[in-house]
C-alpha cells in the first residue's frame, strides 16, 4: 500500500469517500494488510477483528454511496483500547485475571462511534488493567514504539498510540487516570487528549479509579482529535461522573490562532521539581517561543509541586483501585503480572485518614488550578520528562516513567493535551502539555493547533518500510 | 533552598520583547498545611504483615512477599509526601451533593 493511506487523517479519508477518490473498504483493506505485515513486530493489537472491519466498512459505502452520511467519522477506522467494551469481543483488560467472555454491550463511547459510522479495527494493547506495564509475564506482549521497537512507546493506551504512530489507523480511544492517553502520544509522536473531568462517559469502561478516570481521544493531528471528542463526548445519566451541560462543539474555530492569548508557562515542574532531560525542556522552550512568535502572551506561573501531586494522584489511585480489586488480590494474586500485583495493593496499607487526607488536598489543589486558569487562558509544561526509556531495561523504565507532569490534571480534572513538540537527536519524539480551564477543551486545541501549523509536527512519521 | 513563589502569574518567561504585555505579578493567599503525621514514620516487617493478614492477603504474603512489601511501601512513602491542610474548613473532593430537592 502506499504510504499515503497509512498516514491519511480522519479529514482526509471522510474527504476521500465523499468524492469517491477512496471508499471506507479500500481503505480498512490497505490497513488491514499493514496491521498484517508491521503489527507482529509492534504488538498493538490484542485482537484485531478485520472481518467485522470490513462488514462495517462495506455497509458505511453503501450508505455513503446512497447519500446517506452521516458525518465526518462515516468509514473511518477507529482502534479501542482493550479495557473499553466492544460487543461481540472480551475485553481482556490486558490480564490472565479477566474472563474470555465476550460483552454485551457496547461502552457508550462505542456506542456513539457506532452511531457515527466509524470502522471498529480491534481491541488494543494496554498495560494490564491499565496501571500494570510493560510487562512480559502476561497473556500478550506489550506494545513497542514505532519510532523505535527497542524503546517503550507509554502507556497504558500503548496499543493505541503505537497504532496511531505506525499507520494502523486515524482515531483510537484511550483511557487515562494518571496520565495515560498523554503517555504514549508524548511517547509516539501523536495527539492524546484528557478531556474535562466528566465529559465522557465511562460508562462500560473497566475502571482503574473512578474519580481519576477519564476515556480520551487519541489520533494523528488536532483536527482529528476535535472530531472524535466531538462524537463521543456527552452527557450520560448513568455515569456518576458525567457532566451536565450543554451540547458543545470542539472541531470549530481550531485556525483562530493564539493572537492576545495569554499563556502560563509551567516551568518549575520541569526545572525545579524533576529536571527534565535537557532536550526535552529546549522542546518546551522551542513551543513557548513559538507561541508567542504567533502572538501569544507568555507570563510563568506556579503551582503546587508535581512530588505532592503525584503522592495525591496515586493515594486517590489506589485506594480506589484496591477496591475494585482486592477479592482477586486476595484470591488471585498469582494470575496478575508482578507489576500489576505491586501497583494494585498499596490501597490496602491506607487508611481512611490517609484518603482523606488527600482529598482535602486535592480540593486545595483544584483551587490552585482554577486560580492561575484566572491569570492566563492555557498553561503550558511538560508532559514526560524524559524520551521513552528502552522497553527491556526494567531500571529505566522505572525510574522515568512516574517523571511526568500529566497526573496533576486527573487530579484536578481539568483538560489536557499532549503532543509532540520535535524529535530528539535518537529520533525519539519530545513533548508538550497543555492545560485548559475546565470545559475549554476547544481553547486547547486552538492552541495545539496553533503549534501544529507553525512547526508542521504532525507532517512527522517514523519510517518502518 | 529558596522559597517557592506563591501560586500564580509571577514573572515574565523572557524578555519582553518578545511580548505584547508584562503582566503584574498577583499574590495569591498562600496554602495552609502541615506536613503529614506520616512523615518519618517507617513500617517495619512484621507490622506490614499484620496489615497485610487484616486486609486478606494472606496468599500474596505467601506466594509474594516481595510484592507485598513493595506496595506497602509504596503506600506509605506516597502518603507522608501529602501536606495535609491544617484549615479544618477545607473539605475533601468532591463535596457532597443531595440533589436539586423537590
Amino acid at each position: 500500500m502506499s504510504d499515503d493511506l497509512a498516514w491519511l487523517t480522519a479529514t482526509q479519508a471522510s474527504r476521500a469517500f465523499a468524492t469517491r477518490k477512496l471508499s471506507p473498504t479500500e481503505l480498512v483493506r490497505a490497513l488491514l494488510a499493514r496491521i498484517e505485515r508491521l503489527d507482529p513486530k509492534l504488538n498493538a493489537f490484542i485482537r484485531l477483528d478485520g472481518e467485522a472491519a470490513l462488514a462495517a466498512a462495506a455497509t458505511a459505502e453503501a450508505e455513503i454511496a446512497a447519500g446517506r452520511h452521516r458525518g465526518p467519522l462515516h468509514g473511518v477506522p477507529v482502534g479501542i483500547k482493550d479495557i473499553i467494551d466492544v460487543v461481540g469481543l472480551p475485553t481482556t483488560c490486558h490480564s490472565k485475571v479477566m474472563p474470555n467472555t465476550p460483552a454485551t454491550a457496547d461502552a457508550v463511547v462505542v456506542g456513539k462511534l457506532r452511531q457515527a459510522g466509524a470502522v471498529i479495527m480491534g481491541k488494543l494493547s494496554t498495560h494490564e488493567f491499565a496501571i500494570g506495564g510493560p510487562s512480559f509475564d502476561l497473556p500478550w506482549p506489550p506494545a513497542r514504539n514505532p519510532w523505535n521497537r527497542d524503546h517503550h512507546p507509554g502507556g497504558s493506551s500503548s496499543g493505541s498510540g503505537v497504532g496511531l504512530g505506525a499507520g494502523f489507523f486515524p482515531l483510537a480511544l484511550g483511557t487515562d487516570t494518571g496520565g495515560s492517553v498523554r503517555n504514549p502520544a508524548s511517547a509516539c509522536g501523536i495527539v492524546g487528549l484528557k478531556p474535562t473531568y466528566g465529559l465522557v462517559s465511562r460508562r462500560g469502561v473497566f475502571p482503574l479509579a473512578f474519580s481519576l478516570d477519564h476515556v480520551g481521544p487519541m489520533t494523528r493531528d488536532v483536527a482529528d482529535n476535535a472530531l472524535l471528542l466531538d462524537t463521543i463526548a456527552g452527557y450520560d445519566p448513568h455515569d456518576p461522573g458525567s457532566a451536565a451541560g450543554p451540547r458543545r462543539y470542539f472541531a470549530t474555530g481550531l485556525e483562530r490562532g493564539v493572537r492576545g492569548l495569554r499563556i502560563g508557562y509551567v516551568r518549575h515542574f520541569h526545572e525545579h521539581d524533576m529536571p527534565a532531560h535537557p532536550e526535552v525542556a529546549a522542546g518546551l522552550d522551542t513551543v513557548a517561543r513559538t507561541l508567542a512568535g504567533e502572538g501569544a502572551i507568555l507570563s510563568t506561573i506556579t503551582l503546587p509541586s508535581l512530588g505532592e501531586f503525584a503522592a495525591v494522584n496515586r493515594v486517590i489511585l489506589n485506594a480506589e483501585a484496591w477496591t475494585i480489586h482486592a477479592l482477586w488480590l486476595r484470591e488471585r494474586p498469582g494470575d496478575y503480572g508482578q507489576l500489576a500485583r505491586r501497583r494494585l495493593m498499596p490501597g490496602a496499607f491506607l487508611t481512611a485518614g490517609d484518603l482523606l487526607a488527600a482529598q482535602r488536598r486535592r480540593a486545595e489543589m483544584i483551587a490552585a488550578v482554577d486560580a492561575a486558569l484566572e491569570a492566563v487562558d492555557v498553561l503550558l509544561c511538560a508532559s514526560s520528562m524524559d524520551p521513552a526509556s528502552r522497553i527491556e531495561d526494567a531500571e529505566e523504565t522505572a525510574r522515568t516513567y512516574p517523571r511526568q507532569a500529566r497526573a496533576p490534571f486527573n487530579t484536578t480534572g481539568h483538560p489536557a493535551l499532549a503532543m509532540m513538540a520535535g524529535l530528539s537527536s535518537d529520533g525519539l519524539p519530545l513533548s508538550v502539555q497543555f492545560v485548559a480551564r475546565h470545559f475549554a477543551d476547544a481553547t486547547l486545541f486552538q492552541v495545539a493547533r496553533a503549534w501544529e501549523r507553525a512547526s508542521g509536527v504532525d507532517r512527522l512519521h517514523p519510517d518502518l518500510s | 533552598m529558596e522559597p517557592a513563589p506563591p501560586y500564580g502569574r509571577h514573572d515574565l518567561v523572557v524578555p519582553p520583547v518578545f511580548f505584547a504585555a508584562s503582566p503584574l505579578a498577583r499574590a495569591r493567599p498562600r496554602r495552609t498545611i502541615a506536613a503529614s503525621p506520616h512523615r518519618g514514620f517507617v513500617m517495619d516487617k512484621t507490622l506490614i504483615e499484620a496489615l497485610a493478614r487484616q486486609a486478606g492477603l494472606d496468599r500474596a504474603l505467601a506466594e509474594f512477599p516481595d510484592c507485598v512489601m513493595a506496595a506497602a511501601k509504596q503506600a506509605i512513602g506516597r502518603s507522608s509526601e501529602i501536606n495535609t491542610p491544617t484549615n479544618p474548613a477545607v473539605e475533601p473532593w468532591p463535596p457532597m451533593k443531595v440533589g436539586a430537592g423537590a
